[in-house]
């Protein structure tokens, strides 16, 4: 975006979205465990109530604008008014969901997270909490917490025998052979498409077209050429290897993505295997089949996420890596384009107010968290993508952008953080 | 009235930023919010990097009256009352007091708090949580504010006046942490507060053969190390084969027994470390006599944290005197039950004066 354009999607004239929800919001009553200090919705009530179960914006598409017009304004006014009853009964829910909560003990998950659609669909339920609602309460909490879930321990010993880990090699083994040559070429129109639109809101075209096109999978690092893939920090190896079984992690000592074990790949998003319901067979077999794939993951979705993320953090490169790597992947059969995209120039923003951010918090300057941002990116990113497929959770178009920028605020955050403290960096790096 | 303009990077409200050592700053989703914290009343400037997103910042941070300047992209407003402004406000010039607050002995400025520091920041951040550039940050200084609110629960040498204030905090703070699932495990991660270093004694000149002082360039240490007022000191006395080059700094006055990190000293290309003593940093190392020899203009000292790299880009008697007002500030305002003081002052500050 030039400083002389006004980005797509935000009008010269109208009502902030926001300042409509906060003026609707001010006249209902009872919804105070909703609102923040400011008199306006919680940040997760806007993202986990009012826009999912309230406004509905795939519904109503012209609702979701960030400036809107004085009849779509009014309308969003009414839509919250006539919801006033339910979001009364919700707070009400939230807070009998917390008090049970802690006369349960419960410290895992965040309760906003966890129960704000929980406490909507009691209050649907049930209008107001009714004599019982501790009762209600207590059960619904059973169900969110439902403990009956593989953990760590299972999937240690699961593959501690040594018929399941022999077993689980001769798999790897198998899938490592056959791992097919990604036929097809990055449609690089598309890529720029996406990676030109995806902050503004409108990454829908691009994204389907690469995902259609397969150009994730053909973008992908290739799997013999040496190098390829260390250069964008995913293995410390020339060319990545068939990962162990593995019995043991730590998160202060976890090797870049596809040097993991399958146990550290599935320690590293395990709340995600446990929250997926599935035997740990059916999780391993799938593991196994994710590290034989392009990027290392199995959804062309996720895939398409990593090229775009490996094509606008170029930018971001270390010399060094640059030149070994020759800067992107898409980059590998055309030359890369002259002019930056927008989402390149996004996260070079981002990058280049570091500086000034970190001045202004007087941090300690440290020359190795000033390098390998792209790398880290890159690994936190795959690791997010991963923890999704994991969930089952396939990533939109909408979410591409908050993808890419949210690994880089993340690698930046971290490093501020380690700065602070000083220690050393990718001690911590994508454990999270 | 503040006026847009347009930048290479997008858009900025009002005028160029203060100096670092002045800036309070705040991250929000779509622009970068600084105040100067020599001025908090003054309505922040803003670089706007994303303006769809920063929308939001305009009407909750500077009133209605901003909102078609942010949508044109031009034109001035006047700042009018704003939702968020005071917990925005709030928020950065916390930031702004642990990084650069000048506790100073020599020019009596007394140390803030770090625990109530901790426990203001998170506060005010998550009565701006709807505008952050993110959630990680709110829940990394939500957990730093829990365990510091535990700290204070207990803590000695609080003014009583002040507690009922920092109780009101430290609660909202506890239960905006439970509301997203942030616990502590360790109410010792905020150390507990003692008694303030010392002044160092005078130390006997006699034997001297050479000695000088150097001014402290205050960007070169981490917050909290050093003292502003005052300045960096060496010496050559003799030794048992050669000299000795002794070197000292006086530390900064802290409401925490913790030491901090030794600095780093090199006077003359003789390289030493200058270890936390009781008012002081010093230290000392054996060098041969040639160092007399050294020509005054090479006689020069650098000093500074591990880490850090002088910018000499903060004048130390400005941030003192900054300090002084923000005090003098703090000395006039009510102190409220509800731990939010008026006018841009903070309840560390508050807590200070009345300690002092």
């Amino acid at each position: 975006m030039t400083a002389d354009a006004r980005p797509p999607g935000l009008a010269a004239r109208g009502v902030p979205r926001s300042l409509v929800i906060a003026r609707a919001w001010g006249r209902l009553s009872g919804v105070g465990p909703l609102t923040n200090p400011t008199g306006a919705p919680l940040a997760r009530t806007t993202k986990l109530l009012i826009d999912p179960l309230v406004i509905r914006p795939s519904a109503r598409p012209h609702l979701a604008q960030a400036v809107l017009s004085d009849e779509s304004a009014d309308e969003l006014e009414a839509l919250l008014d006539a919801a006033r009853s339910d979001l009364a009964a919700t707070a009400a829910w939230f807070t009998v969901l917390k008090r049970a909560r802690r006369r349960a003990g419960i410290t895992r998950g965040n309760p906003q997270d966890l129960y704000f659609q929980r406490a909507f669909e009691l209050a649907r339920r049930h209008g107001p909490p009714p004599h019982d609602a501790e009762d209600i309460a207590a059960t619904t909490l059973a169900a969110v917490h439902d403990d009956i879930r593989p953990g760590l321990a299972e999937l240690r010993a699961h593959l501690s025998d040594p018929a399941v880990a022999a077993h689980v090699r001769q798999e790897i083994a198998e899938a490592w052979a056959s791992r097919a040559v990604p036929e097809g070429a990055v449609a690089h129109d598309a890529l720029r498409l996406l990676l030109d639109s995806c902050a503004n809101g409108a990454a829908a075209g691009g994204f389907a077209a690469l995902v259609a096109s397969r150009s994730g999978s053909a973008g992908a690092p290739p799997s013999d050429r040496p190098g390829a893939a260390r250069a964008l920090g995913l293995t410390a190896k020339e060319l990545p290897a068939p990962p162990e079984p593995g019995t043991n992690a730590t998160k202060t000592t976890m090797p870049p993505p596809f040097d993991r074990s399958l146990f550290e790949r599935l320690f590293a998003s395990f709340a995600a295997v446990a929250d997926s319901g599935d035997v740990l067979d059916d999780v391993v077999r799938d593991e196994i089949r994710r590290t034989a794939g392009a990027w290392q993951l199995t959804e062309e979705q996720s895939r398409v996420v990593l090229l775009a993320a490996a094509e606008a953090s170029a930018v971001l490169a270390d010399p060094a890596s640059e030149a070994e790597c020759g800067g992107s992947p898409a980059a590998d059969a055309e030359p890369r384009p002259a002019a930056m995209t927008d989402a390149a120039r996004r996260l070079h923003g981002r990058w280049r107010r570091e500086p000034f951010v970190h001045h202004a918090l007087r941090l300690r300057e440290s020359p190795a968290t000033a390098r390998g941002v792209r790398e880290a990116l890159l690994r936190r990113l795959w690791v997010r993508l991963h923890g999704r497929e994991l969930r089952g959770d396939a990533v939109q178009a909408d979410e591409v952008w908050a993808l890419l920028d949210g690994a880089l605020r993340s690698v930046i955050l971290d490093r501020r953080g380690l700065v602070k403290a000083s220690i050393t960096r990718d001690a911590l790096e994508e454990a999270a | 009235m503040l006026h847009a303009t347009r930048t290479p990077d997008g858009l900025r409200i009002g005028p160029m930023p203060p100096v670092p050592a002045h800036t309070a700053l705040l991250e929000t989703a779509g622009s970068l919010l600084v105040w100067d914290a020599a001025d908090p009343v003054a309505p922040p400037t803003a670089a706007v990097w994303d303006p769809a997103l920063a929308v939001d910042i305009a009407w909750q941070v500077y009133g209605p009256g901003a909102v078609p300047v942010f949508l044109e992209q031009t034109g001035a407003f006047a700042p009018g009352p704003a939702p968020a402004l005071e917990h925005a406000r709030r928020a950065a010039l916390a930031t702004w007091a642990a990084a650069w607050w000048p506790a100073s002995t020599l020019a009596d400025v007394p140390p803030l708090d770090p625990r109530i520091l901790s426990v203001e920041r998170a506060d005010a951040l998550v009565a701006v949580e709807h505008l952050l550039d993110g959630d990680e940050l709110l829940l990394d200084v939500l957990a730093d504010g829990l365990a510091a609110a535990r700290a204070l629960r207990l803590a000695p040498g609080i003014d009583s006046a002040v507690r009922p204030a920092l109780a009101a905090l430290g609660a909202r703070v506890e239960e905006a942490a439970a509301d997203r699932g942030v616990t502590t495990d360790s109410t010792a991660a905020v150390p507990a507060r003692e008694d303030f270093a010392l002044a160092a004694a005078a130390r006997s000149a006699a034997g001297v053969l050479a000695e000088g002082t150097e001014p402290l360039d205050v960007s070169a240490f981490a917050p909290g190390t050093i003292d502003p007022a005052g300045s960096a000191h060496w010496r050559v006395l003799p030794g048992e084969t050669g000299v000795v080059l002794e070197v000292s700094a006086p530390r900064a006055p802290a409401t925490s027994a913790t030491d901090p990190e030794p600095l780093e000293a090199v006077f003359a290309g003789v390289a030493l470390t200058l270890r936390p003593e009781r008012g002081r940093f010093a230290g000392s190392v054996a060098t041969p006599a040639t160092i007399l020899l050294t020509p005054p203009a090479a006689r020069t000292l650098t000093l500074a944290s591990p880490g850090y790299r002088g910018r000499r880009d903060v004048d130390a008697g400005a941030l003192l005197a900054l300090a002084r007002g923000r005090l003098d500030r703090a000395r006039g305002a009510a102190l409220l039950e509800t731990g939010i003081p008026d006018h841009g002052v903070l309840l560390a500050e508050q807590e200070a004066v009345r300690r002092s």
